[in-house]
């Protein structure tokens, strides 16, 4: 037994107990033979020591209390503020309020591994599990359901340094575990998804008839197709703050012409010609003026027919990491922009039956999942991203079409709040800025906000997991990861500048006098 | 030196002694004992009254009382108020009164050896009685007793400075 109910209110209740227990911690009492869930809150001490004991530092305060009188036990005491979940009902499969508190004196226990089993919604290791690691200070194990997080999105949420992309790799390993085999795409601003690679040879992920493979594309080989872009992407790609309005509005009727010739696909000179059709003796400077800024348009990313091979990135057991490190930001923007609107649009086809087996790239008949670094880039929360429109839209209706997303981001703050609350299930991790912990507040349900006061005290590989992936939010230790993490590892500077000075001075090169290279002309 | 005898017994812990005419007098906060056939009953002057008989009181011109009073001794009586604290039987200190004083017992000063046996409890140093008696006591009168504790136990010294910090404040 841990302690004893002492009162009750309308936040809940607090019980006495004489031993140490962290906020976040669960317990549970029992009531008319079920087992309650609760949630320790927050403590204070139940006596404190007077002040004048704790001023000299030579001296013990509990000494001191003896010596005058006090029991030095009576400061072991805490008094707990717990909130109750629940108990779980197998039938509806999930905690029950019973809207009650506990009665004074009833005893007060650690929740145990029979009633800490229902936090998770599914087995582990059953089809459409993601063991992602186990409750703190506990050994059971939180379970997440796949199928709620592709059906209904994740956010990964985190500090740098607080372990997010570590926690992103648990989460990509176990959606490719036999048991789920999903498809899954990262999109890697900054490279650091290499290492999953590792999956392909790893015994835990190969079966008799399964072997998950990884497709890394370098950015030298992402292309978007110019017949892909819309009408304001190439206006955005083109403007640099200086193209009038009689630029675009020319070069809308040219793309339009295009499009309305049923030219699905086109090429640059093809559009280029449009252009030129257009031109008259009114409008020779608009039209050079579009001509000149339309050279953008032969930077590497742009081909006109190599694209973003959607059936070749989302197969059943493959992991896609689209690595754009390197390549500037808002062409980062577009390709994501360009690569989720063709999927949404192949998604929503396939299951409506506008596609089949002979549309090729454009038939995808099950559901996929896009993992989103550095979100905020994304689909900011002030100013315009290429990507924010179609990744909002598919945060608002992939669940119908089988598209789910993960945000992966350190500035919650920066990232669009009605995107990060389409996010049904939230792994947030150490966050220390408070506008960023202010953002998670108002997007994470509310029966996990007890637990944002402690964001900034979570340790690396510590994370509060809600949503609709568990069945309660919970504080866990995410998992040890099964492959390396080295390119998410913070550099030991010190460490490198010190082998850095070695070797210069192991390969310093030697000067000879100029005479001795002197061979004569 | 016996300084009274006890006359009343309010309770357990709380004497009357009528002050001997002869003796020293003593001030507030002074620890005292009263012996018992098996060991001492420690205690502490927590007040100090002088009274006049009744019966005289009518015959005294009120103006004239300050005046004559000091010299007339024999209507002027003056009385201890005794706190008891603890005991100390056979070697052994409790910080109890298990069974109070009886009248006619007398009122002497603890002796320093005395004031240092009661406040050593399994050879440590304690005023473990503070606490309790709080309420019971002044705290000028706890001081008071702190300053001969002090004397007595000085390795005890830092540990007071602090419970004196404490009862100054409380």
């Amino acid at each position: 037994m841990l302690g004893t109910v002492n009162n009750s209110d309308e936040e809940g209740f607090t019980f006495i107990s004489c031993e140490r227990l962290a906020a976040g911690m669960f317990v549970c009492y029992t009531e008319e033979g079920k087992k309650i869930l609760c949630r320790v809150k927050h403590c204070e001490p139940l006596n404190t020591y007077p002040e004048e004991f704790l001023m000299d530092l030579e001296l013990s305060a509990d000494d001191v209390s003896r010596f005058y009188g006090l029991d030095p036990e009576d400061f072991k005491y805490y008094s707990y503020a717990a909130s109750v979940i629940g108990y779980f009902d197998n039938a509806m499969g999930e905690f029950i309020n019973p809207r009650t508190n506990p009665a004074c004196g009833v005893k007060v226990d650690r929740a145990g591994e029979d009633v800490l089993k229902d936090i998770s919604k599914v087995q582990k290791s059953a089809a459409g599990s993601a063991f992602i690691g186990n409750v703190l200070g506990s050994k059971t194990g939180v379970v997440m359901s796949v199928r709620d997080i592709v059906s209904q999105h994740v956010s990964v949420i985190a500090s740098t340094g607080a372990g997010k992309s570590y926690t992103v790799g648990v989460l990509v390993e176990e959606l490719m575990k036999p048991y789920n085999m999903a498809p899954v795409l990262i999109f890697d601003p900054h490279g650091e998804y290499s290492s999953m690679g590792e999956v392909q040879n790893m015994s835990e992920f190969i079966t008799q008839s399964y072997r998950p493979k990884v497709r890394i594309v370098k950015p030298e080989n992402i292309k978007i197709r110019i017949s892909d872009l819309l009408v304001g992407d190439f206006i955005s790609i083109m403007d640099d703050g200086t193209m009038s309005d009689k630029m675009k509005t020319l070069f809308r009727a040219a793309y339009h012409s295009l499009r309305n010739n049923s030219k699905k696909k086109f090429t640059r000179n093809e559009l280029r010609q449009e252009i030129e059709a257009l031109r008259d003796s009114n409008n020779e400077p608009t039209i050079e003026g579009i001509l000149w800024r339309f050279g953008k348009l032969h930077a590497n990313i742009f081909d006109d027919f190599q694209t973003i091979p959607l059936a070749d990135y989302f197969k059943v057991g493959q992991l896609t990491i689209m690595d754009v490190s390197g390549i500037e930001e808002t062409f980062q923007q577009l390709i994501a922009s360009v690569m989720l609107r063709r999927l949404f649009d192949a998604r929503e086809g396939t299951e409506n039956n506008r596609y089949n087996e002979s549309h090729v790239d454009k038939f995808i008949p099950y559901p996929v999942f896009v993992i989103i670094e550095e979100a905020h880039r994304f689909a900011p929360h002030s100013g315009e991203a290429k990507s924010k429109g179609i990744l909002k839209t598919i945060l608002s209706e992939g669940r119908k079409f089988g598209i789910g997303m993960c945000l992966v981001s350190q500035r919650p703050s920066k990232l669009d709040a009605d995107s990060l609350s389409q996010c049904m299930t939230q792994i947030t991790m150490r966050i220390i800025n408070p506008a960023d912990q202010q953002q998670i507040a108002q997007s994470i349900e509310s029966a996990s906000r007890d637990l944002i006061s402690e964001l900034p005290s979570l340790a690396k590989g510590q994370a509060i997991i809600s949503g609709v992936a568990i069945n309660t939010p919970a504080l866990v230790r995410i998992r040890k990861r099964l492959t390396s993490d080295l390119k998410g590892r913070s550099k030991d500077a010190p460490a490198l500048w010190a082998a850095q000075k070695v070797y210069e001075e192991k390969h310093e090169p030697v000067l000879r006098a100029d005479k001795e290279m002197d061979i004569g002309v | 030196m016996v300084l009274g005898d006890i006359i009343r017994v309010e309770d357990a812990y709380t004497y009357l002694v009528k002050i001997s005419p002869d003796a020293q007098k003593e001030g507030i906060g002074r620890l005292v004992k009263i012996r018992k056939h098996d060991g001492i009953i420690v205690g502490v002057i927590k007040n100090i009254t002088h009274t006049i008989r009744e019966e005289l009181i009518p015959y005294i011109n009120p103006d004239m009382q300050p005046k004559y009073a000091p010299f007339n001794e024999d209507f002027r009586n003056s009385y201890y108020v005794i706190h008891g604290l603890g005991m100390i039987n056979r070697g052994s200190v409790k910080y109890d009164i298990e069974s109070p004083p009886d009248i006619r017992d007398t009122l002497e000063l603890l002796t320093t050896n005395e004031v240092r046996e009661f406040h050593t409890i399994n050879g440590k140093p304690s005023v473990a009685y503070f606490h309790a008696n709080r309420d019971a006591l002044d705290k000028k009168i706890l001081l008071c007793i702190a300053d001969q504790v002090g004397l007595q136990c000085p390795e005890c010294g830092s540990m007071l400075r602090l419970v004196r910090k404490h009862i100054e404040r409380d």
